[in-house]
């Protein structure tokens, strides 16, 4: 294919996926002024408010609930981070094992998935009662909702490894450390990094819940609810956008690259 | 190195049925060294079963398997293995995957890089070593696990089947280089297949096992000059006779009471 083509095409791509952004921002347009004709009572902030309320919080550094929106920023990525990396660590040893050994995944599995079913917001009282109303309870709640996908995708991943490598480790010698490292580490690194996706998804969601209820003065989450006692329902827009953002980043960006990247490097496919 | 089979029984539960099969019983090889053996009978008949067991990596229920002397008792270096399925790892390049097995040993990288350069040369694999195993056909992934198993410099190759999945094209070639590889490294070489083409264009013996539960029912020796003509009239008719006889050999050995002749007749090639 020549290279215009190729260009071309990504450019029809892009112009598309900007197309449906527009098309979502028109309709939100159409819909803050019907709902501000038909209801006085609360003003619906159009797109272009959202926008000046974005410039006054990040770029004349106007506080939010007595914080800059950095800050309330960084805590959410702060707790994120810690909850993350607990599930990270559990997730992946907890896998490890149960993808080893049949009877510890027997042993465990079921409530593995049993955990994996319960909605982030149901282990609110849970975390209350064990660290009480404290940013604690948020990285328990994320840690909680992170970790069952990230160990079954984990457990998942090394026991599909093809038997072939197995058997072929074993006839060049390998002792069980090294079929570890060397075979079944890299045959199953898409399955745990698809698991390492959607726990960093499940964190995300549930820390936004986590600290709308939990409400500590700080956070993405709170600044949100506390839009239903100060009207301040621009800044709640700002704050569901930068939460698009982040989220957006993390899944589309980070994830998707680092995907493309093992998926090429385990030669699973030819890569792009 | 030589090997020797003695009186090796193995059976295994029906998955489904749960009846126990008797797949081998009472197998006696005894493979001299530096010689080139097919391993060939009926499909289904236990030769693949034959090779894990030589190979170590299944338990025979009776018997010994003995290299040199002594019992094989699991998998080990000394013994190469190759498998039907393409083995070689995807997520290593063509290089790495050769080095494999002497990064396993211990080797210094230096020395396993030479090695491994080495034996990519002998497979004729020059010039791919950084490749990955997607970007290379199902041929070339076979001769990698040869050059693989090779620099570990085993004692002995055991092959299943290693070809039985590529055109009838490429497997020709494949066995045509797999001759000239036996030739230089002159490694004693046991290699299961159930073409009899492939067996009569590489062995020097063709060890002919008989229908489940399997035995040794003859033992052919090819006495004809490398490289081989598959056209050639001797070579045809070896062929026909083989073919007649496993033929023959399944229809009679699946008909209880009936006397198999297979070791009656001499299908020796002079």
């Amino acid at each position: 294919m020549p290279p215009n083509d190729k260009y071309l095409q990504m450019g029809i791509r892009i112009g598309l996926g900007v197309l449906g952004v527009l098309i979502v921002f028109a309709l939100w347009a159409l819909i803050a002024r019907y709902s501000n004709w038909a209801h006085t009572s609360s003003h619906f902030p159009t797109p272009y408010e959202t926008l000046m309320r974005m410039k006054m919080l990040f770029i004349s550094r106007q506080e939010l609930n007595n914080t800059s929106i950095y800050d309330h920023v960084l805590t959410s990525l702060r707790n994120w981070g810690i909850g993350y990396l607990i599930a990270v660590i559990i997730g992946i040893g907890a896998g490890a094992l149960m993808g080893a050994s049949e009877k510890i995944n027997q042993v465990f599995m079921p409530t593995v998935q049993i955990v994996q079913l319960i909605p982030g917001l149901a282990w609110i009282p849970i975390a209350l009662l064990l660290f009480g109303l404290n940013e604690r309870s948020t990285v328990f709640m994320i840690a909680i909702t992170a970790v069952a996908p990230i160990a079954i995708n984990t457990a998942g991943g090394m026991k599909s490894v093809p038997d072939i490598y197995r058997r072929t480790a074993k006839v060049m010698g390998c002792t069980v450390f090294d079929r570890f490292i060397y075979v079944t580490v890299p045959a199953s690194t898409l399955p745990i990094l698809n698991g390492l996706r959607i726990g960093l998804a499940n964190g995300w969601r549930v820390l936004i819940a986590a600290e709308m209820v939990l409400g500590l003065n700080k956070g993405l989450g709170y600044s949100i609810i506390q839009a239903r006692w100060s009207l301040d329902y621009e800044a709640a827009f700002v704050c569901i956008v930068v939460i698009c953002v982040i989220g957006l980043f993390f899944e589309k960006v980070l994830f998707a690259n680092l995907e493309r990247f093992m998926a090429k490097r385990m030669g699973m496919t030819e890569g792009i | 190195m030589d090997m020797k089979v003695k009186k090796v029984d193995k059976g295994f539960p029906d998955p489904k049925t749960g009846e126990f099969i008797q797949v081998l019983e009472d197998v006696n090889l005894k493979i001299e060294k530096g010689k080139f053996y097919c391993l060939m009978g009926p499909s289904g008949c236990g030769k693949s079963t034959l090779l894990h067991i030589m190979a170590g990596i299944l338990r025979q229920d009776k018997g010994k398997v003995m290299m040199g002397g002594k019992t094989i008792k699991g998998p080990s270096p000394k013994l190469g293995v190759i498998f039907q399925e393409p083995s070689i790892f995807p997520w290593m390049t063509v290089k790495q995957n050769v080095e494999f097995g002497l990064k396993v040993a211990g080797f210094p990288r230096n020395a396993r890089s030479e090695r491994a350069q080495q034996y990519l040369n002998l497979v004729a694999l020059k010039g791919f070593d950084d490749h990955r195993p997607h970007e290379i056909s199902g041929g070339m992934k076979q001769k990698v696990a040869i050059a693989r198993a090779l620099a570990m410099d085993p004692q002995i190759m055991l092959m299943d089947e290693p070809f039985c999945s590529l055109d009838e094209q490429t497997r020709r070639k494949l066995d045509a280089s797999l001759v000239e590889i036996h030739h230089r490294s002159n490694k004693t070489t046991v290699f299961v297949t159930h073409n009899i083409e492939e067996a009569l264009l590489l062995a020097d013996e063709i060890i002919m096992l008989s229908m489940r539960p399997a035995t040794v029912k003859n033992v052919i020796k090819v006495a004809l000059n490398h490289p081989r003509d598959p056209y050639d009239k001797l070579f045809l008719m070896m062929k026909k006779n083989i073919a007649s006889e496993i033929d023959r050999c399944c229809f009679e050995c699946a008909t209880p009471d009936f006397p198999c002749s297979c070791q009656e007749v001499n299908l020796e090639g002079q």
